[in-house]
């Protein structure tokens, strides 16, 4: 690919999440390219291809911020997807939610999810969130190339 | 003629003395037979005391055997030969009808190998079992559950089989209606579950779908003021301000709605806790995530272990520390401390604060859902917290209250049982 490589995968369904999320990177000047998955079938056809395939298509972004309720496939079942290939398993995951579930918390560890955010209705909240968020992994945190 | 007169005289004195010794034999013999009849007598009086004694003996056990509430059955050649009158009655039959007949036509098909080869076990002498529970058989083929006590006995001179039958059948049918109750009530309970769940993933998804378009408010009406601060005069900031507002209260709301039903339907978990790392953690929380730039001087006093529901517990603090540093955002010097009391059979836990206080006239209607005592605009709440603290201390068996001092402060206390739930 030519174009600079997407950096964020942004799997979201709601269209204010979306857009209040690419307000908040772009206020603490995140401008890593990013790319916007609005269901579960569409992340898993943007990494591998197709929604059944297994080998990776695109290079791997530098973070997956994943919403957990998805449209026809689950948060959940895409994060199992992706840590359960051998091949994507290493792509940081930040579970971005608004579930408080204790059962989504813990079943997303238990698939090995990077971290787990709770996104607060308050917008200065959650523009600081995604400034850590951003600082923490797309600049603190040392990955293999 | 003297010789004739001394023979007379000889024979006289002869037949005297022969007289003399017949009335001394007959005299002995009347004696000897006075004594016979004297021991006749006795032999006769002692005949006449037994043969009493066995009377009363007799009918004391005949009054046993024909009151007895259990059917008596003496079994001999595999054939009845005594019924007691209860017997005759509990099995339908008059006592005559069942004298002589094999004893397997009673019993119930299903148990007669069974019973058949226990009789022939005892009556052989072998040691086995002698009281256990069969099925026997009415005139009207009805069953009859039945507990039986055999043992063998001595009848007319030849072993035979004593058996006590008690009729067990209203046991037998209230153990059956027992199980069957049993089972209605484990499957309503499986049915209470499911709705329990129902009612948890409602109450979740409402809660969830509720809050997207409350970020969609407060987050568009900050991005305009941030966009376009500088066209934006003061009213027009204050009413978006309003909005924003409006919407993180309506969040805050639906997070103490979810808790409230869920303290009210769940389960306790019971563990040990230890107390002071839930307030720690708190309190630290607080201190670098929510409010870093506020100055509070918590006091952490020794709180020690308890059994309880964790995250029930969690609610339970962190919706008692939120209230005290609510009220105490006016003060210069905020001071909120926590401690515990053991008591006897009990751990008493307060929250005290040096906040805006409370009337004490109002103190009842601090823990009722959606009552404000303070309608002030500085603090604001969902009204809610309160009662899902009551809820939740209530359903561990405890208690709480408060006191409390227009401007002076407040002191929450609740206590939990000191009972042990955990297997150690």
């Amino acid at each position: 690919m030519n174009e600079k490589e997407v950096e964020i995968l942004l799997v979201e369904d709601n269209r204010d999440d979306e857009e209040l999320a690419k307000i908040a990177l772009k206020n603490n000047n995140i401008t890593n390219k990013m790319q916007v998955a609005r269901d579960g079938a569409e992340a898993l056809e943007y990494l591998f291809g197709s929604a059944d395939s297994e080998t990776l298509k695109c290079v791997d972004p530098i973070v997956v911020l994943l919403d957990l309720k998805l449209p026809k496939i689950d948060g959940l079942e895409v994060l199992r997807r992706i840590k359960t290939n051998p091949v994507s398993k290493k792509i940081p995951v930040v579970v971005l939610t608004s579930s408080s579930e204790e059962k989504d918390l813990v079943e997303s560890y238990r698939l090995g999810v990077n971290s787990y955010i709770r996104k607060p209705v308050d917008f200065n909240q959650f523009t600081e969130v995604v400034r850590q968020i951003g600082l923490y992994w797309l600049s603190l945190n040392k990955q293999p190339s | 003629m003297s010789k004739s007169k001394n023979n007379a005289s000889r024979e006289l004195k002869r037949l005297q003395e022969e007289i003399a010794r017949y009335k001394k034999e007959l005299e002995d013999k009347e004696w000897a037979s006075k004594k016979t009849n004297e021991g006749i007598r006795a032999l006769y009086n002692d005949l006449e005391e037994t043969h009493k004694e066995l009377q009363e003996s007799e009918e004391k056990y005949r009054n046993v055997v024909d009151r007895a509430n259990d059917s008596i059955v003496i079994i001999q050649d595999g054939l009845v030969k005594f019924v007691n009158p209860i017997a005759a009655e509990v099995f339908g039959y008059t006592t005559e009808e069942v004298i002589g007949i094999p004893f397997i036509k009673y019993i119930h098909p299903d148990e007669v190998e069974k019973i058949k080869e226990r009789y022939r076990q005892r009556m052989a002498g072998e040691e086995i079992v002698n009281r256990y529970e069969t099925v026997l058989r009415h005139k009207d083929g009805t069953d009859i559950y039945a507990e039986l006590n055999t043992g063998l006995i001595l009848y007319k001179g030849k072993t035979a089989d004593l058996v006590f039958v008690r009729d067990i059948t209203e046991r037998k049918q209230a153990e059956v209606k027992i199980k069957e109750s049993l089972q209605k009530i484990k499957k309503r309970e499986k049915k209470l579950e499911i709705v329990n769940e129902h009612l948890d993933s409602f109450a979740y998804s409402v809660s969830h779908d509720l809050r997207a378009p409350l970020r969609a408010i407060n987050g568009f009406s900050q991005v305009l003021l941030d966009t376009y601060g500088d066209k934006v005069d003061d009213e027009m900031r204050h009413y978006l301000d309003r909005i924003s507002e409006g919407a993180q209260k309506m969040g805050q709301l639906i997070d103490d709605l979810l808790s409230f039903s869920r303290s009210t339907r769940s389960e306790i978990k019971y563990e040990q806790i230890d107390v002071e790392n839930i307030v720690n953690d708190m309190i630290k929380a607080h201190r670098d995530i929510i409010e870093p730039d506020r100055d509070i001087n918590f006091i952490v006093n020794p709180l020690g272990k308890v059994e309880a529901d964790k995250e029930m517990l969690k609610v339970v603090f962190a919706n008692l520390l939120q209230n005290a540093i609510k009220y105490t955002i006016d003060r210069e010097k905020a001071r909120i401390e926590i401690g515990s009391k053991q008591k006897e059979d009990h751990i008493q836990f307060y929250i005290k604060d040096n906040g805006v206080g409370f009337d004490m006239k109002y103190k009842d209607k601090l823990f009722e859902p959606f009552q404000r005592i303070h309608t002030d605009e500085r603090f604001t709440g969902s009204g809610i917290g309160l009662a899902t603290v009551e809820r939740i201390v209530s359903k561990h068996d405890g208690n709480v209250w408060a006191e409390g001092e227009v401007d002076k402060g407040a002191t929450f206390y609740f206590t939990l049982p000191s009972k042990t739930h955990v297997e150690k």
